[in-house]
Parts: C-alpha cells; structure tokens; sequence
C-alpha cells in the first residue's frame, strides 16, 4: 500500500484510522460499517481482502510522521495542508472506485480467474501451444472453464466471437483513466502478458489503484451481463453461476427484520430467536445502514427493551446519514 | 505388474532414474519407504507412478504453498485431470466441494495443517487411501535446518487414516536426520530405505572469491555475459535479485526477470512460464524460487551470496542440468558473506520477548505477515507449550549455525568439493576428482572453466536461437491492438 493510497481516504472530517483497514479486508462490524459510511469509503468494502495489517499501519505511521495527516482529537485525524498539497501533486497515481460497491458486487476475484483463464485458454488454443502455466489453479475454476472451452471450441469461429463480446465490453469502459487499455493489458495469452510492474510504468498507477480499476471493470462487466446477457452470449456462459449478487444483509439479521416487519416488539424478537437482546439491537443496526427501506418510526413502538444508549446513538447517526 | 511398460504408458520415458524402481516396488507392496533422492532425479515421479497404477486416493503432504501449486500443474500437463490441491489459499465454496468429492480424485496436495482439520481427517477416512505421501520429509525432523512443527502430527494423522503404504521423500538428509524422520513417524523398524547418492556428475561445483561487491557484480557480468544461457542467479535478499536484474537488463540487453516471494501471484506465474518457453534467459531470485521447477535445459546456477546449509547449496544447484548434460554451479564467495549469513540466520526466528508476548496473546498477532510470527503460529497451532518452544527454537538456531559453519568450511576447502559435500550426507563419492568436477579451492580464471566445459560462448549471437529474444519495454497500447495480439 503506498502512501498516496491511504491518503487519498482523508479529508478535513476528522475519523479514525483502523476502520479504514477493516473496510478494505471485509470486517463486517456495525461499527466500521458506520465509519465507511459516514466517511463516504463504504463501498471499499472487502476491496482489498488480503491486505496485512502490518502493511497498513506502516503505511499510517508514514502518514503521521510526515504530518500529511494530524491528529485532531484522539485517535481522529484530519489532512493537514502539507498532506492537501501532497496529494494534489500524485491524484494522477490514484484511481478511485467508481462502479464497484463491495456489498452489492458477486465475488470479483472468481470473475476474474475465470475470465483470465478463459482468455489464455483461448489464446493458446488459437496460437497452438499446449504447455503453459494456467493463471488460476482452483480446481472449479479450470473445471468451469473447461466445460466452457468443450463446448465452444468446435465452433470455428469461437475465438472471434469471445474477442467481439470482450471488444463490446471494452468499448464501454470509462477512457479518462485508460480502463479498456488496462483491462487488456493485464490478460495472459500467448506470448503476451505484463508482470504488475510492468503495468505500473505503463499506467502510472499504484498497484493498490490498479486493483481498485480492475474491481471497476469487472463490476461494469457484471451490470452488462445483468442488463444486456444477449450481446455477451459467450461471457454470459462463463459467469452466469458467479455473478449472483448476495444480499448484503446477513441471513441471521434477515430473519430479525422480517419478525421485525410483523410487527413483533424486540423482547419477542429475542426470546422467539433465543438469541440475546443486544445481538437483535446490531441486526437491527445492519438493516438500517444497508437496506434504505428501513422504518425508523416503527422501531419507536417496538423496542420495549430498556434503553441503551449506544444502540440509540448509533441508529440516530445512521438516521441523520439518510 | 511390468513397471517399464507402466512407465512408458503413463509419462512416456523408457527406463527409471537409480532408486525410483526400488521405491515403487516397495510402495505397490504396501510398504513404509524412505526414499532420498537428490534434486532432480525425479523424486516426484516415486508417488505419481504408484499413485496412478493404484487406482485409489494419493495423498500427498506438502510444505509450501507454491510446491504444491506447481506439482498439482505438472500433473495436469501430463494429462492427469483428477489432481487437486488443498489448502489455506483454496476458497471456502471449493474446499468444500473438494471434501465432499473426495474419492473421484486421484492424487490430493495437502498442507499438514490442512490435514489436521477434522472434517478433513473425517472425509479422508471415509475412503481408502492408497499412498500417503510425506513430501520434503526432511521438515520433520529436528535436527534438519527446514523443521516444521507441524509435520510432527502427521504420525497421528497417518494411524488414523491407515493408509496401504507410506512413503517419505526427501532430497536432503544426513543419516541423522533420516534416522529422526522415521522415529518420529513411528517407522523406525519397519521402513525400508533407499538412498540413492546425492552427487550430480553432470554439475561443475565452482567457488569464486571475490573482495567486494563490485568485484562480485563486474565478474558477474562477465560470466553472463560469455556463460550458456538459461541460468538462475540466486541472491538472500529481494532488494539484490531486483537491483541486479535491473542491472543486467540495462547494461547486456539481455531480457532478466527477478523472481521473490513479495511478488503477486500472478507476476511469479507470469515469470516461471517466461522462464520455461525460453522467453527470458536469466532469472535473479531468491530461494522463493525453483521448487517444483521442471526445466531441463538450466545450464548454470550461480549463487551470488552463498547459501546458508548444505541443504540448500544442494536443492538449489540440483536445478540444473536435469537433462544430464554438463552445466555448472558457481557460488561467489566474500568476506563479508559470513557475517550477513549469520544475520540472516537469527532474523528469520522470534526472539525470546517475542515468543512471550505471542504466547500471552495469540489472537493480537492473527494478521500480521512476519515470516518469525508465522513460525510461531506454526509452534502454537502444533499445541506445543512456551517452554518448549523457547528450547526448540535455541536448538533449531544452533543448529543452523552449526550448518552454516560446515558450509563456510566446504567454501573455503582446498580438496575435491564432491568428495565433501558426499561426506556430509554420510555417502561415498561415486566419481574420483577429474576436470570436470569442481574447482579445487577457488577458481582463478572462470572463463577458462567454462571454455573446458563447453559452455563459453563467444557473445549473445552465439546462444541458443531460442533464447535469443529482444527486451521488451513496456508501453501502452490499445486494447483492440491487445485483443488481436491475443486471438489472432
């Protein structure tokens, strides 16, 4: 992670920095999903899954000690005037997510692997060669892709066609940052493919940048296949089983809000689920910050559970975010 | 059973390397086996043969990652489709699948924490196993430099999966280790071992000192410059295999990669396929590199710091000449090498007030990526207590230094280099000193070594055709252009 990566996430508002993390590897507690969203970076969600944590808190102390940001009130930094010119000098190395939102998108990186396949195997196959290294090695994924290039390759013209519907694909992608370029720039096939720092030189991207880029041009390719599958036959056939969107509410916090939407009060709620009060307190709190549809009023007449202020605080916050 | 014919069904080669048909024979028996053979001699093809002549699951325990990811691709290529790999790097939905299709595989790459997982212990009793594959089994041992805590449950792993036959390889053990191997497997009495000799005649084994690193990187050029290509350059940090790749791109044209375990995924994938079709001659790595790498036509391993054991010296320049014509292995040596080898000995391990706080509060270290904290995981997942971990981990560091000793010596000697490196894994030299053997001491005038050897050429026109390939500098181009390049 480079330091114009993380810096890119501050602004004068102050906030804290831990959430940021557990926002870009995918821990999904009230409380970061409430700071991702009130400091606009929740869509970073489960972006960056693998992400060290040692890596990130160097990239943070980096960050205070050249006082690009300061500390405002514990644990709450701010962009000092110094980070501000900073980062006006190296945006162009940024690229911010634009389409993807990491609790609204299928699994990307399965996507991915599969696409890459497909496109080296396809490659290959066009070229002759037989030896090469696959550039996934999960055993669904070759599996998949084989079912896929069986059941086109007699066609003889198959090869055209992927490449038409990936031009069609291509064709939609934003141009001011280079998507389609990019996109295509980090294929493997035959005797073509770029190592990662490759593409940096070629991009003037960070490499956390040009995965975020990525997460956006796979997110575009699933809402093309979602909207329009008939113009990607052949894609469509390669991604319809992974591009099921799972609901972003978790399932235990879907039966809450349902007992919930009859009209039960929480206690019920609570003993009917055997679960205890607090857990239906932050299912209740996952529901409001995900699903717009959330009634705030009823939950005045249904919470007959004594008062909690930290429940209380942090719905009104998610209240005023609305 | 006719194993030539197998063989030459299965894989297409006419007759085996020394140790392999002994090792087969015992396994098809049903038998625990030993099996040391050294890099190279087709160690992988002792489970792969039995395994498909079976008909039934082999298991095959690994200690890296990458080995298995590369052992599961060399499978495949040769037109083995049920072979599959299970570990900490698998998703969740696939492992599933794996576990509950089980039987229908033919060969199963597992990590031995994977192994302990009880749904995977449970699946894996359900069917029968027919070869349970202890892989790197040298890693089990105490008194080797590459000990593993976690291979040591596999004893209790393999009584509750009652496999037909058992079989441990390994490139590297002393008679030491391999006597710790079998005890802690509970097979002590009842193994069979075979040990083939660890000397690789067709390798030149040659020392070069050299005062400083300038010296070291102005000769270095030199030797790539007239050596015949492909080669491996080993380095012991990352920041040299990228500064000398850099180097070597810049000043001889010559197309290098370098290769380390900071790289992604993908870029190594990337640069192991380059480096199998000839597409890049050279690559500058460090020890991250080359486990499972089946490429025949290496002709030069060249380690420009020295490694640290006998065991590694051997693994590494083993990657050469895997098709039996004469190549050479060359380690720089300077005087400041054996203190940054004793650094480096001391930095990959945790230190006392590190083994205490982790054991105080595991859970605070789940996400950091420190190769010394994952040790002690490995420890602290095996169930073993503070104690003994404090007293394994002075052992596991005296031990490295005492290997790292017996190496300087080994460097430094004035007699036959074969003749010592057989002494240390306790074998008998097969060949006496000759030309084209080592170096005797230090050698003086290298280029004269390669002409004797036949691998001096005069200049890059004089390589191999297929290995002559133009760098290519990255620019961007458009992606319709990039389509083409790709499908037509």
């Amino acid at each position: 992670m480079d330091k114009i990566d993380l810096l890119s996430f501050f602004n004068q508002q102050p906030q804290r920095i831990k959430p940021i993390f557990y926002v870009l590897i995918g821990k999904r507690t009230i409380s970061n999903l409430l700071a991702g969203r009130r400091n606009h970076y929740l869509n970073y969600f489960r972006a960056a899954p693998t992400l060290a944590q040692t890596t990130f808190n160097r990239t943070a102390d980096v960050l205070i000690q050249e006082a690009l940001i300061t500390e405002t009130a514990p644990e709450n930094y701010i962009l000092t005037v110094k980070g501000k010119q900073y980062w006006q000098d190296k945006r162009a190395y940024v690229y911010r997510l634009k389409k993807y939102d990491g609790l609204f998108v299928p699994d990307l990186d399965v996507i991915d692997q599969l696409l890459g396949l497909a496109v080296q195997v396809t490659s290959n196959f066009v070229h002759g060669q037989t030896h090469y290294i696959p550039v996934s090695n999960a055993w669904l994924v070759q599996r998949r892709v084989q079912h896929w290039f069986r059941h086109y390759k007699r066609n003889p013209d198959f090869a055209q066609q992927f490449m038409t519907e990936l031009a069609f694909w291509l064709a939609q992608l934003p141009t001011a940052q280079a998507n389609a370029d990019y996109m295509a720039a980090t294929f493997q096939g035959y005797q073509v493919g770029w190592s990662d720092l490759a593409l940096t030189d070629m991009f003037g991207l960070t490499p956390l940048s040009q995965h975020f880029m990525r997460l956006d041009n796979l997110t575009n390719l699933v809402q093309l296949l979602k909207q329009k599958q008939q113009a990607l036959p052949m894609i469509y056939m390669l991604l319809k089983q992974a591009i099921y969107t799972p609901n972003p509410i978790s399932i235990s916090a879907q039966k809450t809000w349902l007992l919930f939407g009859q009209g039960y009060p929480l206690s019920r709620i609570a003993a009917r689920r055997h679960l205890k009060p607090s857990t239906i307190r932050e299912h209740l709190l996952e529901v409001a910050l995900l699903n717009d549809q959330f009634d705030f009023k009823r939950l005045i007449s249904q919470d007959d559970l004594p008062a909690s202020a930290y429940f209380t605080e942090r719905m009104k916050s998610i209240q005023e975010m609305e | 059973m006719n194993l030539e014919q197998e063989l030459a069904h299965y894989f297409g080669f006419k007759t085996f390397h020394p140790g392999q048909k002994a090792i087969i024979e015992h396994a098809l028996k049903g038998d625990a086996v030993l099996g040391v053979l050294p890099t190279g001699s087709g160690k992988s093809l002792c489970y792969q043969l039995p395994g498909l002549v079976m008909h039934r699951l082999t298991v095959i325990v690994s200690p890296l990652i990458s080995l298995m990811q590369d052992q599961v691709i060399q499978l495949r290529q040769q037109g083995q489709s049920k072979v599959v790999a299970l570990n900490s790097t698998v998703r969740k939905a696939e492992q599933t699948y794996i576990l509950q299709h089980v039987k229908d595989f033919d060969f199963l790459f597992v990590s031995p924490e994977t192994l302990g997982r009880s749904d995977v212990l449970l699946a894996l009793k359900q069917i029968s196993i027919g070869l349970f594959v202890i892989d790197e089994a040298h890693c089990i041992s105490q008194w080797g430099v590459d000990f593993r805590p976690s291979y040591l449950q596999l004893r209790h792993y393999r009584q509750i999966l009652k496999p037909y036959s058992t079989l441990m390889l390994t490139a590297t053990a002393t008679p030491k280790v391999q006597a710790d191997i079998l005890d802690k497997l509970g097979l002590i009495k009842q193994a069979v071992r075979i040990i083939t000799n660890v000397d690789r005649p067709n390798i030149f084994l040659d020392t070069v000192k050299v005062a400083d690193d300038e010296q070291r990187q102005q000769l270095l050029q030199t030797i790539i410059k007239h050596i015949t290509w492909p080669g491996i350059i080993y380095f012991s940090s990352r920041q040299a295999a990228e500064e000398v790749a850099l180097q070597l791109q810049q000043t001889l044209h010559i197309p290098t990669a370098f290769y380390h375990g900071a790289l992604s995924n993908r870029d190594r994938q990337l640069i192991q396929q380059r480096f199998m079709t000839n597409q890049i001659p050279i690559i500058c790595a460090t020890n991250a590199f080359g486990m499972g790498i089946n490429k025949k036509n290496i002709r030069f391993v060249i380690h420009y710091h020295a490694p640290s054991s006998f065991e590694s010296y051997l693994q590494e320049f083993g990657r050469a000449g895997r098709d039996g014509k004469q190549s050479i292995a060359i380690t720089f040596i300077t005087p400041a090498d054996a203190g940054l080898q004793a650094n480096l000995l001391a930095s990959g391990l945790p230190s006392t007030s590190m083994i205490q706080m982790f054991y105080n509060e595991p859970r605070l270290f789940a996400h950091t990526d420190d190769q010394a904290l994952e040790l002690l995981r490995d420890f602290y997942s095996s169930g073993l207590e503070m104690t003994q971990v404090q007293q394994m981990l002075t052992a596991k560091y005296q031990e490295k230094q005492a290997a790292l000793t017996e190496f300087q010596r080994y460097l430094s000697a004035a007699t036959c280099k074969r003749q010592l490196l057989s002494d240390y894994f306790g074998q008998k030299a097969v060949h006496s000193h000759d030309d084209t053997c080592c170096c005797l001491g230090q050698d003086e005038a290298v280029l004269t070594t390669l002409k004797k050897l036949n691998l001096y050429q005069r200049d890059s026109t004089q390589q191999p055709r297929s290995l002559q390939k133009a760098i290519e500098t990255p620019k961007v181009v458009h992606w319709q252009q990039t389509l083409k390049q790709l499908f037509e």
